[in-house]
């Protein structure tokens, strides 16, 4: 009874200040209740670029292993060989791919390696590649074991040229083929072969004493270079030591792979032209 | 005593009196409050119209940026990209109100702009060619297509 006659206002005071912290708590839950149901932003996962750059690094790892494995055993199904590993790579792909939501096809197009359409002596072994190119840096001319171009056929009326260069980029030792013959040039300038040749040989060893590429062993680790490597074309392996560890740098063929990746919402085709065996 | 006797004294209580300053005090108070929700209201709503418009932005870019990479990474390979398309889904209206995305190719920008002033640029850096395009609000769907004719990049309704 005392406390209802009370008229001190404690109660009206105490319910004044719950009220006000209720519409302070009440104002902030609105203001977030209103800015979270304003708010439009679809959710999904963005694409990553790295399964793609993967997908193509494991292709062309798989196309040059599969070239090298059939080139090895050799025999006359070896384009046989080559395509039962790459369809068992194809099936098994998709699955792998599966795993991470994606549908991927690969398909593989051999037609030059049927048609023994070798490659240009280019960068990347297409007519439209960079003409002027760098095979190899640092090499150790001693070391060198294997030198060869095979199959070798230039276009007529255009000079195709090999060149090895000293670490200040001037040239040591250079092969020049034109139409009827070929031009060994060393540190010198003294041409030291022009033999006559008609047609241009199809397996050419340089490591042969009758080029001179041992020559340029006294002047320092140099870089192989192809100038004018769009007017030929053909196979070309070389083999040594280039800043003290083993390389090898060969080309046979460009074998032309098209892949299809595709998720909910991305789609891509494209086709990557794979130089092998390496 | 003066005090005591100065609460204990209901001379100045009024029955009406105390109405009208009760309705006027509660009128007023009862105004500034919806007063204020409306502009906090929206204010809220500007605010979560340009944080929607920064999301979208920057999930937009990083489409078209990773559709240039991919460009960049086939022709690094000497390759070439026969088809691509990467499909992406604008709301139709934030907070109840429409808007632009202006896709500009000279600034490597994507604009986005409302009728209640909220505006939001999201910037991009990209090497392939693209066709720049003025977006409304209301369509839903869209695809960024590289183009292998033109090597372009080009965004179309769905």
């Amino acid at each position: 009874m005392g406390i209802i006659q009370n008229r001190d206002a404690q109660f009206m005071l105490l319910a004044g200040f719950i009220i006000a912290i209720g519409l302070v708590i009440t104002t902030v839950m609105l203001n977030s209740i209103i800015f979270e149901g304003n708010m439009a932003v679809g959710g999904g996962s963005e694409l990553s670029k790295y399964e793609l750059v993967n997908m193509m690094q494991i292709t062309r790892d798989e196309i040059r292993n599969a070239y090298i494995n059939a080139t090895l055993i050799g025999g006359t199904d070896v384009t046989v060989n080559f395509s039962m590993q790459m369809n068992n790579f194809s099936a098994n792909l998709p699955k792998m791919f599966a795993l991470h939501g994606g549908a991927v096809n690969i398909t593989l197009d051999i037609g030059n390696w049927n048609n023994t359409r070798y490659a240009n002596f280019t960068d990347n072994g297409m007519p439209a590649g960079a003409a002027n190119w760098t095979v190899v840096e640092g090499v150790n001319v001693s070391s060198v074991d294997v030198f060869k171009f095979y199959n070798v056929t230039k276009a007529s009326g255009k000079n195709f040229k090999i060149e090895a260069r000293n670490s200040t980029g001037s040239s040591v030792w250079s092969i020049e083929f034109n139409d009827t013959h070929y031009i060994v040039t060393n540190i010198t300038n003294t041409t030291n072969g022009s033999t006559p040749i008609n047609p241009l040989p199809n397996d050419i060893n340089l490591i042969d004493p009758i080029y001179y590429f041992q020559s340029a062993s006294s002047y320092g680790p140099v870089s192989i270079q192809i100038i004018y490597g769009n007017n030929s074309y053909g196979r070309f392996k070389i083999q040594g030591i280039a800043n003290g560890k083993v390389f090898y740098r060969e080309r046979d063929y460009i074998l032309n792979t098209t892949s299809t990746f595709s998720t909910s919402k991305f789609k891509i085709n494209m086709t990557i032209p794979v130089s092998v065996p390496r | 005593m003066h005090i005591k006797k100065l609460l204990k004294n209901e001379d100045a209580v009024s029955i009406s009196i105390g109405f009208i300053l009760m309705f006027a005090i509660t009128t007023i108070v009862f105004t500034v409050v919806i007063i204020s929700f409306n502009t906090l209201s929206q204010s809220s709503e500007k605010s979560a119209m340009i944080e929607s418009f920064d999301i979208i932005g920057e999930a937009i870019a990083i489409k078209i940026v990773t559709v240039d990479t991919l460009i960049n990474i086939a022709d690094s390979n000497n390759g070439s990209i026969n088809s691509l398309e990467y499909e992406f889904t604008m709301p139709e209206s934030i907070a109840s109100k429409t808007y632009t995305i202006n896709i500009t190719n000279s600034t490597y920008q994507i604009i986005f702009e409302s009728d209640n002033g909220a505006r939001s640029v999201t910037p991009f850096n990209i090497s392939s060619d693209l066709i720049g395009q003025k977006i409304y609000s209301g369509s839903g769907n869209y695809k960024l297509i590289f183009n292998n004719n033109t090597k372009s990049i080009y965004i179309a309704e769905q």
